[in-house]
């Protein structure tokens, strides 16, 4: 017999692989965030998502096998703070719809300046071509 | 602009103004409270028609800059008067 088996080793395996799966979860919003420069990624989350699942099931999984209460502990945390997350994710980033465009020839005529705070002309901009307005929220 | 050599203008919206007129405005949606534009595209032909525009539901949904092209060709080719 070896310590590495004794019945308090693998317990305490267990913990350590419940906290990992705690800490995995609450990272994994950072991914998020990281892949803000990958269309398909940030829209879907789905490395948030793959993190946070292997997080959870590392801590259901040493759950299930340490019966201590420090250990259960951990998983509900684990599972509750997902819950959040992913009510946050669903609810908390959603957008009120759009109201009516105003008459564009009105708009058009509404002083506009650029970066440089020289003066830029819609009207004038519709006059050579088709225009693409990107209203860039640079915010959550 | 001075890394990027960008071919178009950045505009700057202060008063929310054309925000509010492309009824694009997210009232409290902002940082503490503020104001804000919702994330979105809207595409103006010479005739200062609205040929496509895309307003986004989530924070999280944004068009890559490959779909809106695409989505702007498509627009442009199509239904021209």
């Amino acid at each position: 017999m070896n310590i590495g088996t004794l019945p308090g080793a693998k317990d305490a395996r267990r913990f350590s692989l419940a906290l990992a799966g705690l800490g995995a979860t609450l990272i994994s919003p950072l991914f998020w965030a990281l892949t803000i420069d990958y269309s398909y990624l940030h829209r879907t989350g789905l490395i948030m998502w793959i993190v946070m699942i292997i997080g959870l099931i590392a801590a259901g999984m040493a759950a299930r096998r340490d019966r201590r209460a420090r250990t259960r502990v951990i998983a509900v945390m684990t599972g509750t703070w997902v819950l959040c997350l992913v009510a946050g994710y669903v609810f908390f980033t959603r957008l009120p719809p759009p109201s009516e465009v105003g008459p564009i020839d009105r708009v058009a005529r509404l002083p506009l300046s650029d970066h440089l705070g020289q003066q830029v002309s819609l009207d004038a901009l519709l006059h050579e071509s088709a225009v693409l307005l990107t209203f860039y929220r640079g915010y959550w | 602009m001075e890394r990027g050599n960008l071919p178009f203008p950045i505009l700057a919206d202060e008063e929310r103004s054309i925000t509010r007129e492309f009824g694009l405005l997210h009232r409290g949606g902002g940082p503490g409270g503020s104001d804000i534009a919702l994330p979105a595209q809207v595409l103006i032909d010479t005739n200062r028609q609205v040929r496509w525009q895309y307003v986004a539901d989530h924070i999280q949904n944004r068009l890559s800059a490959e779909q809106v092209l695409e989505r702007v060709r498509f627009a442009l080719a199509n239904g021209s008067k």
